[in-house]
């Protein structure tokens, strides 16, 4: 499984993301980035996005595993409930990104 | 216990829809609450965007109304109520910087550009104070962020690391207010380059305000937007320097390097942050800056005035080249010398702009 994940926006702006294969994780951080994965229930692609609202921060996860592969994008707001554990695990994962 | 608000969590369909067929009965009643919630939500946006004053509280006597709330310790909005217009500063700093703050935005609105409030209407500014986010681990930590959720500011008070409390910074206020004047005028869309423009004008009289506060003329302001919400680290000035954007952070361990280009050569393209609406407004950015260094004087008197009118005017989406050319148009009516100083500051950011005097 390898998750791509972007964070930007926000008032601040910096962009941070990381992008983590699980066959080269340590297990224990690979079984729970599948676990995370799995009960975050994203299983189809879109774009959910707070339409009044200014200076949120953006999520943007890229799931590509044996099942297939889900694009999603969330801001602070919108983000599902159980999906915030996985976004979390990501975000203490994330790095400073330059502009691609 | 914090509860989260259903309003505020907008599950997507498909997983409703899932949620809907679950085993267990608990987990349908949710579900079916949710699509009620949601349902209501989207009325509401409906009726916000028709008429965004539907949805404004309006002031008691139409005049400057203030309401401070504190999220206390949850990430529901607005909070308790702990300071309102006419009540004496608190105990707690942040509350009374929200309030302060809000307060010579609205002075400033309406001494320099006769504007009543974020809607020309007396809207109260509502305000709420120590918002969190959950952790992902059951536990709630503070906010690294400040934001206009539509109807309302909200500030966190950071990490302590990295940030510090988001209500530090008169500019960033009057940035998230400002957010709230375009809601109800020019609302331009929240993505690409009439996004970045959307950014750019919040920028702009956010850190006007703070200029108009403390009597600083152009040629002797720093232009930073956020310095004071960020730890003092060699590595960071601020969360963008407006005359030269891509400079305000480099190099540091949480922020990197300051992504905001300076010209129109170097234009974010890529799909982040809506389409870059905090990375390019560095270029519009930087005209502002240029314009104001050259007509001189007080930011706020002049540039301020055709950026204000130039805001009021712009299409909901529009692109950089047709704002400056209605910044140059606007800019004419105040004489030749005004539009060409508009004019070239623009073509040094790599915008071209036609001068109609």
């Amino acid at each position: 499984m390898r998750v791509k994940f972007v964070q930007s926006g926000g008032v601040v702006g910096a962009m941070r993301g990381c992008e983590l294969d699980s066959s080269s994780l340590p297990p224990e951080e690979a079984r729970e980035l599948e676990s995370l994965v799995r009960s975050s229930g994203l299983s189809a692609s879109g774009e959910f996005l707070t339409p009044a609202a200014r200076d949120l921060r953006l999520y943007e996860i890229h799931v590509e595993s044996g099942a297939g592969s889900v694009a999603v994008t969330f801001d602070d707001h919108s983000l599902p409930e159980r999906a915030r554990p996985l976004v979390s695990f990501l975000r203490r994962n994330a790095k400073p990104q330059g502009r691609e | 216990m914090c509860q989260r608000d259903p309003i505020q969590c907008i599950i997507p369909p498909y997983i409703t829809e899932r949620l809907l067929r679950s085993d267990d009965a608990e987990v349908r009643a949710r579900a079916e609450a949710n699509i009620t919630a949601a349902a209501n939500m989207r009325a509401a946006r409906a009726r916000g965007r028709a008429a965004p004053s539907l949805m404004a509280p309006r002031a008691p006597a139409g005049g400057k109304h203030r309401l401070v709330y504190d999220a206390n310790k949850c990430d529901k909005l607005p909070g308790v109520l702990v300071r309102s217009e006419g009540q004496g500063p608190v105990a707690d700093p942040a509350v009374n910087e929200a309030f302060d703050h809000a307060g010579a935005t609205y002075d400033f609105y309406d001494a320099v550009f006769k504007r009543n409030s974020l809607d020309g209407d007396g809207m109260t500014l509502v305000g709420t104070v120590h918002l969190v986010e959950p952790d992902g681990r059951g536990r709630f930590v503070p906010l690294d962020n400040a934001f206009w959720d539509g109807r309302q500011m909200a500030y966190g008070d950071g990490d302590g690391v990295i940030f510090q409390r988001f209500t530090r910074s008169l500019d960033v206020v009057g940035h998230e207010l400002t957010h709230g004047v375009q809601s109800f005028t020019s609302n331009l869309e929240y993505e690409g380059q009439s996004g970045a423009l959307n950014e750019h004008f919040a920028d702009v009289f956010g850190v006007l305000v703070r200029q108009w506060k403390n009597g600083e003329k152009a040629d002797r302001a720093d232009w930073l937007i956020g310095k004071e919400v960020l730890v003092g680290a060699p590595t960071r000035r601020g969360v963008r320097d407006m005359e030269h954007p891509g400079t305000a952070f480099m190099g540091d361990r949480y922020l990197g390097t300051d992504p905001q280009p300076e010209h129109m050569s170097k234009l974010y393209e890529g799909q982040s942050d809506n389409g870059g609406v905090h990375i390019n407004s560095g270029i519009p950015n930087r005209a502002f800056v240029l314009a104001a260094k050259t007509l001189g004087g007080n930011a706020w008197d002049v540039t301020g005035r055709i950026w204000y009118d130039t805001m009021l005017r712009l299409p909901k989406r529009c692109e950089f080249h047709e704002c400056a050319e209605l910044c140059v148009q606007t800019a004419s009516a105040l004489g030749a010398d005004a539009a060409r100083a508009v004019s070239a500051a623009w073509a040094n950011v790599g915008v071209a702009a036609k001068v109609y005097a």
